[in-house]
């Protein structure tokens, strides 16, 4: 795979992946690339192992079978110790936000900073208003995340997810609870910023406007395995029942 | 029934891991002390008032029933030594345990609780940062802390409670009162207690967070959770201490 700044080098490379839950198999032998700077959705109906996928490429799910490769790092053989420093380098945006309750917006974008970083009070603040500013909240900084409405604080925690300069960033259904505009934003939002701090990113979805809106790639997921991929108009050309099910709701 | 013996077994495997690993940091010295303060100011603030109230009411009615007996004995000069040693040695350790554990346990565990649930505890790893340092390590020392201070505070008020009466209804001198309860209480006395609510605090932080820590099921899971982790916490203080009574009786004697 070839990134548009021409990097012929995957930033995520997944191998033969594969999960079960007990007789539920959600991944079988998964493989695909992302390549550096590339926005790629994954889509597929619910419970078809999406979200298991992303936790498993931050090492919070052990797969049964295969292998994930983030920036050169083999995750899947790394240990609790060396995966608390590499999730450092991965940012990760949860369907719920889970911006810590009690701490304000700009004290949760704050945190990361002061777990990794040896900046002085002054060039944290100045960082978070810069963030705050990236996901156009700059007036809500001294709020708590309960005072925000869902949709400031899925840009809140993309703005956390985001602040250490992440390389690669990660999304579970970033749309998930949003009205339609607001879910036109917050897409439009996670491409704008990975583009512009040039994030390698990964946003899974069942939500097909937005992951064409958003992704320069998708993956379609069915039973465990890809089983179409390519921009939108490959998708609507695909013969698989699944994808032309799916694509037609 | 194999498979319900294993699931307890595995709990409490996973438990003693859970408290080893607390431990470990504690021990090593990897300790957010300002988060502890925290803990130590929310924990204290929550519980205070009421075990200050608990205790001098318990202390109180102790010497209301202490003088009914003893009168009959013609023994109520008494009434002190008993509400001392009845408070320091067991009566304060085990209500300050108590009620800690409906307050302060069941605050930590729906906290902990709910934010397992919203997956805060799922986003404390994925921001590179051991939850267990962050989150459960503050929160159990700040028990070990904050309970002992509380179990002597009530071991005062109780003895205070029991003074009023004492002086105001069984006509005792409050002099009198006070030395005999300066005499009556030795360090091994003292101890006794101590050991015990030292021994309380620990068992209440490890459950209540190793509880709130493993919610899951949603708002309903919280609920179950926490309310699971307060009725561990009075079972392990109530039958911890019919064992600790044995023991520190085995070691300092009656």
């Amino acid at each position: 795979m070839r990134s548009k700044d021409g990097n012929d080098e995957a930033m995520i490379k997944v191998s033969g992946l594969t999960k079960s839950f007990g007789d539920n198999k959600v991944l079988d032998g998964l493989s695909f690339e992302v390549a550096g700077g590339e926005v790629v959705a994954v889509m597929g109906s619910s419970g078809t192992g999406k979200s298991v996928l992303l936790l498993q490429m931050v090492g919070l799910i052990v797969p049964d079978a295969g292998e994930i490769e983030i920036d050169g790092v083999k995750v899947t053989s790394l240990t609790e110790r060396e995966l608390l420093g590499f999730r450092s380098r991965v940012g990760y945006l949860f369907q719920e936000s889970a911006l810590y309750d009690f701490m304000t917006v700009a004290e949760n974008l704050a945190f990361p900073l002061r777990e990794h970083t040896k900046m002085t009070t002054a060039e944290i603040g100045s960082k978070v208003a810069q963030f705050l500013e990236y996901v156009d909240m700059p007036a809500e900084g001294d709020k708590y995340p309960s005072q925000l409405s869902g949709g400031m604080r899925k840009r809140a925690a993309l703005a956390r997810a985001m602040i250490l300069g992440t390389r690669v960033l990660l999304c579970d259904e970033p749309t998930s609870g949003l009205d339609p505009i607001r879910s036109r934003d917050i897409s439009l939002l996670i491409r704008d910023l990975s583009k512009k701090l040039g994030c390698t990113t990964v946003i899974t979805t069942h939500d097909v406007v937005n992951a064409f809106r958003t992704a320069d790639r998708t993956l379609v997921l069915d039973s465990g395995r890809i089983v179409a991929q390519g921009v939108e108009k490959d998708l609507r050309a695909s013969t698989d029942p699944f994808v032309k099910e799916f694509l037609e709701g | 029934m194999v498979a319900a013996v294993a699931e307890l077994l595995g709990t409490v495997g996973r438990s003693f891991l859970f408290f080893g690993e607390v431990m470990s940091y504690i021990l090593r010295g990897k300790i957010r002390w300002v988060d502890v303060f925290r803990q130590i100011y929310e924990q204290g603030v929550q519980t205070l008032l009421i075990v200050m109230m608990t205790s001098f009411a318990s202390g109180a009615v102790l010497a209301m029933q202490s003088q009914v007996v003893l009168e009959r004995f013609s023994a109520k000069e008494f009434i002190a030594q008993l509400v001392a040693l009845s408070l320091v040695r067991e009566l304060s350790p085990v209500f300050t345990a108590l009620v800690f554990s409906g307050k302060a346990g069941a605050g930590m565990a729906a906290e902990l609780g709910t934010m397992s649930v919203n997956n805060q505890i799922q986003a404390t790893r994925t921001l590179g940062v051991d939850p267990i340092e962050f989150l459960i390590v503050p929160r159990v020392l700040a028990c070990m802390i904050v309970l002992p201070i509380l179990g002597v505070l009530s071991e005062i008020l109780g003895i205070v409670g029991g003074y009023v009466i004492a002086t105001t209804q069984a006509g005792i001198p409050g002099v009198y009162y006070y030395h005999q309860t300066v005499n009556a209480i030795g360090y091994v006395d003292f101890f006794c207690g101590f050991v015990k609510v030292c021994c309380f605090a620990v068992m209440i932080g490890w459950i209540s967070c190793y509880q709130g820590f493993y919610t899951s099921g949603g708002s309903l899971g919280v609920g179950r959770f926490t309310t699971k982790a307060v009725a561990f916490c009075y079972i392990s203080v109530l039958v911890s201490n019919a064992f600790l009574t044995r023991l520190v009786l085995t070691i300092w004697g009656s």
